[in-house]
């Protein structure tokens, strides 16, 4: 986009957060129930945005709900936040909050809008992270019926999820789930926690935040309050494992380029053919490099 | 585009600006239950009104059965009002006890269930009533103090929240603030 882009005359008399007050007072009333119902999948309207659905509508919707004049924005996409779905929403939301700030730093941020990651510091009580969701529902895989998926859900009823496991397991040895890993909320409803890697879904169990799923699309929204229990479903004697970034003789990588080795690490491939390794998550990276140069800078 | 900061009489309880301070008011106070939440000031309206109007219009309905909401207000709100067994919002006197059954929501759509905002005189520290929460939200323990809320209205919670995922969700409020309590919110203490 544009960065000097500014909204046609005629568009100018849209309200702020772009959606009307009716649409936010829904989405308002569906995240309360959301949140006292931990990891039930509410349903809600989901009005039209100038994109897609499928581009991150869900959280987008969420987060210009409650957003405000004293509200500080951050929006990642795969842990970046120069990414082409971070920039576009950070831009759209520029444009439509006036008063609002936005950073790319996660402790500065009150409100952080994510696709496919949840950023490596831990956040806060005061903060909120809107994950976007394309796929609510993990029981989609074993029953094809939504009512009949309600009904499951309601009764706490995952034994044929549980079987879809145990076969990846005869066949395979390993659950082959590599992100959107079933994570069962509070010991009852059982969520697909967006496409988070393995290794972010730790970070959801006991979280200091309110973490908010919405699913644009498929027109759901979902929580996991603060000090809440979120446990992968796994069998006791399999326990859960995340990403390995061990190499074959038992060295951690690191990033490469800030040298992080406690960091959810992409790889690249590279024009000759070799791979490369690096942070994720930018901010964190940045961090990392900072820290390291300023440490170098004093010696 | 309208800048919410130069619009006038934002602290009015009918401007965007206000609906939407005081709605991060009440999603902290459902994160986090049992702890109080200061609603923002505003110059034309008290009590349960606030959170009606933050929460309310014509798509859901409210039942007002103490008449805590001025009918002017319930007119400006445009809320269709329903008896206290199936509205989606129920406004009531703390100090009395409920008599009604309200709608606890099924096993497929358990936010159904109703939201009661429960006007109470006062959320300040008072030993007259000292309960302790557990559940999501809550670290270890939160103590919950409330002054003008009969004892009654536990009971009935209790009983209405039995069968998770169905249940009411309270909102209790004084003059300035309010305090949540959802569904998964255990309460010990208080009833001697």
């Amino acid at each position: 986009m544009n960065p000097d882009y500014r909204l046609p005359h005629s568009q100018d008399s849209y309200g702020f957060g772009f959606l009307d007050e009716f649409a936010k007072r829904e989405i308002r009333r569906v995240i309360l129930k959301a949140i006292s119902i931990p990891g039930y999948q509410t349903p809600y309207a989901s009005r039209e945005m100038p994109m897609g659905r499928g581009f991150g509508t869900g959280g987008l919707q969420l987060t210009l709900s409650m957003i405000g004049p004293d509200d500080t924005l951050k929006v990642i996409d795969q842990g970046s936040d120069d990414s082409v779905n971070a920039v576009n929403l950070r831009k759209f939301a520029e444009l439509t909050c006036p008063e609002v700030s936005t950073t790319e730093s996660t402790t500065e941020a009150s409100l952080i809008q994510t696709r496919h990651r949840v950023p490596e510091i831990p956040l806060r009580e005061d903060q909120v992270l809107n994950l976007q969701v394309p796929y609510p529902d993990p029981l989609v895989i074993v029953e094809p019926s939504e009512a009949k998926r309600k009904i499951m859900h309601g009764e706490g009823d995952y034994a044929r999820l549980l079987t879809k496991l145990y076969e990846d397991l005869v066949k395979f040895d390993e659950i082959t789930i590599s992100h959107r890993y079933p994570t069962r909320i509070n010991g009852h409803y059982v969520i697909d926690p967006s496409p988070i890697p393995r290794y972010d879904v730790p970070g959801l169990h006991q979280s200091r935040a309110l973490l908010l799923f919405g699913a644009g699309r498929e027109k759901k929204i979902y929580a996991v309050p603060p000090y809440t229990n979120a446990e992968p479903l796994v069998f006791d004697d399999v326990p859960f494992r995340t990403e390995s970034f061990y190499t074959a003789d038992g060295q951690r990588r690191a990033c490469d380029r800030c040298g992080s080795i406690d960091s959810f690490l992409d790889e690249l491939n590279l024009d000759d053919g070799s791979k490369a390794w690096q942070c994720s998550d930018t901010d964190y990276c940045n961090r990392q490099l900072a820290r390291t140069e300023a440490g170098e800078a004093t010696q | 585009m309208n800048n919410p900061l130069t619009t006038e009489q934002h602290n009015s309880v009918w401007s965007p600006l206000y609906q939407q301070r005081a709605f991060r008011a009440l999603m902290s106070a459902f994160s986090f239950p049992g702890r109080r939440q200061s609603l923002p000031l505003c110059s034309d309206a008290t009590g349960p009104t606030c959170i009606a109007a933050v929460l309310c219009d014509n798509e859901v309905s409210l039942a007002d059965p103490d008449q805590l909401i001025d009918s002017a207000d319930v007119r400006r709100l445009g809320i269709r009002e329903a008896g206290v067994t199936n509205a989606g919002f129920i406004v009531a006197d703390g100090s009395q006890a409920p008599t009604f059954e309200p709608a606890l929501g099924n096993l497929a759509e358990p936010e159904q269930g109703a939201t009661i905002i429960i006007r109470v005189a006062s959320l300040e520290d008072s030993n007259d009533f000292p309960l302790i929460l557990q559940g999501p939200g809550i670290e270890d323990k939160q103590a919950l103090s409330v002054n003008g809320l009969n004892r009654e209205w536990l009971a009935e919670r209790t009983r209405w929240n039995r069968n998770f995922p169905m249940g009411v969700d309270l909102i209790l409020m004084d003059d300035t603030q309010v305090v949540a309590l959802p569904r998964t919110t255990r309460i010990s203490g208080g009833t001697n």
